[in-house]
């Protein structure tokens, strides 16, 4: 899924707003960033058909809601972005800090501390 | 059936693929018999050696391949005067027979990696793209993703890009936040996420649980070297430990600790041995090229003797 510069505006006008026709969103860019109404319309179409949005008809205009919160599209994209090098289906394409270490005990962490500390006052007693 | 030079080059790229299918074989015994010694290899010869054993295969199919080449092209010197190395009727390949057969298999079986990791990587840039496009700039090539969780990495081949989000930013200290962020610009310096990828690929052709031992071998290197180019005069080996350990402690208040599992036992110890390489606690010790390269001979030399020994086995059972 690819999320262009204005479709990430408009989730954004749309997560803060909860709702909203294209007339509204219309209203508030033309007057930040201008384009004409039928960019918007397409942009909401687009991000419709991308499933980040779900809409009703009110009379003859459709009202669009954001169908995903934020946070949880961050995390389906951060999953699909860093899924594990290791794992079955992984994308192999992340570095990342610390990335195992959630599958450790707090036993085993009690004991690297120790060792991190008696290193430290080894170290401090060299100078 | 196919005759002439058509029929020589699918031949001989049926002899690759026998080649390739015997490296591999005797790769993977290397790997199993030998995966806990690359532990103890200083980082950089080890990830050679990584790089090696995953080439291997393709090195060794590409010289038999060529060397029965050479042979047919110079009067058939394999086929006359070593009498072990010989393949029946070069100029004539039927698609129906196991030379047939086998061909295809290795051909679809090449595709299915290749055309699966690139569908990967299409999905890959496209939300890569969308979380660039989420989150905000927060340095130099660092954009911050606004989520409690700890979460720091990096990726991108060309346009390389960090990854830190604000849960880990309002988490750490000054200090430690520029840890996590050297760190990750390490791997970028390093083309890391590039590396990760290539390496991948050509791991995806041993077995699944040989293939995730080699990427995981891959991973703790390229973490370790990461980890070593942090430190300087005012971040120190046992703070960038302590950083490590602050960040694992975050990660499990986010997300329960898993265990049992071989590649998460397995994942632990990656985070033991990088806290164990930064504290030099691990007594690392130079690649012995000698014994790498012999072995290397060796399974070249099994590949090209094996093929006639599988041409009469297979035979003894099928016709051409």
């Amino acid at each position: 899924m690819q999320i262009g510069e204005l479709e990430k505006l408009v989730l954004q006008y749309l997560w803060q707003h909860k709702s909203a026709d294209v007339k509204e969103v219309y209203t508030h860019f033309n007057k930040i960033r201008g384009g004409s109404l039928n960019t918007y319309q397409s942009t909401l179409d687009r991000l419709y058909k991308k499933e980040l949005l779900s809409r009703h008809k009110v009379i003859n205009a459709y009202q669009y809601q954001a169908k995903v919160e934020k946070c949880d599209l961050i995390g389906q994209l951060i999953r699909s972005v860093t899924n594990d090098f290791i794992a079955d289906d992984d994308s192999s394409l992340v570095a990342a800090f610390s990335s195992m270490s959630k599958d450790f005990s707090e036993e085993q962490l009690t004991k690297l501390e120790a060792l991190i500390e008696a290193q430290r006052l080894k170290l401090a007693q060299e100078k | 059936m196919i005759e002439g030079i058509l029929a020589v080059v699918l031949n001989v790229m049926t002899i690759a693929v026998i080649a390739f299918c015997i490296a591999n074989v005797s790769v993977s015994l290397i790997i199993s018999l030998l995966a806990q010694k690359f532990l103890a290899m200083q980082v950089q010869p080890r990830k050679l050696v990584l790089w090696l054993l995953v080439t291997t295969p393709w090195l060794a199919s590409v010289c038999v391949a060529l060397l029965f080449l050479n042979g047919y092209l110079s009067s058939s010197v394999l086929e006359t005067e070593i009498e072990y190395v010989h393949w029946h009727h070069m100029t004539v390949f039927k698609w129906l027979s196991w030379h047939g057969i086998t061909l295809m298999i290795g051909v679809t079986f090449s595709s299915y990696i290749i055309v699966k990791k690139m569908i990967q990587l299409n999905k890959h840039q496209h939300d890569l793209k969308s979380l660039t496009a989420l989150s905000i700039h927060f340095d130099v090539k660092v954009q911050e993703i606004e989520m409690p969780e700890v979460i720091a990495f990096t990726t991108g081949f060309s346009k390389k890009m960090c990854f830190i989000s604000s849960g880990m930013i309002q988490e750490l200290t000054h200090d430690e936040l520029t840890v996590v962020i050297k760190h990750e610009k390490e791997h970028a310096k390093n083309s890391d996420p590039l590396k990760k990828w290539v390496f991948s690929i050509f791991a995806d052709f041993f077995i699944p649980s040989l293939a995730n031992r080699l990427k995981l071998h891959m991973t703790l290197a390229m973490e370790q070297l990461a980890d070593d180019g942090v430190i300087d005069d005012e971040l120190t080996s046992p703070f960038i430990a302590s950083t490590l350990i602050k960040v694992a402690r975050l990660n499990a208040s986010y997300s329960p600790i898993k265990s049992n599992d071989l590649v998460a036992n397995f994942g632990a110890d990656v985070l033991e041995q990088r806290i164990y390489f930064l504290l030099g606690q691990l007594d690392l010790k130079p690649v012995n090229k000698g014994i790498t390269g012999v072995l290397m001979l060796l399974i070249l030399c099994m590949s090209l003797s094996s093929i006639d020994a599988i041409h009469h086995l297979i035979e003894t059972v099928f016709n051409h």
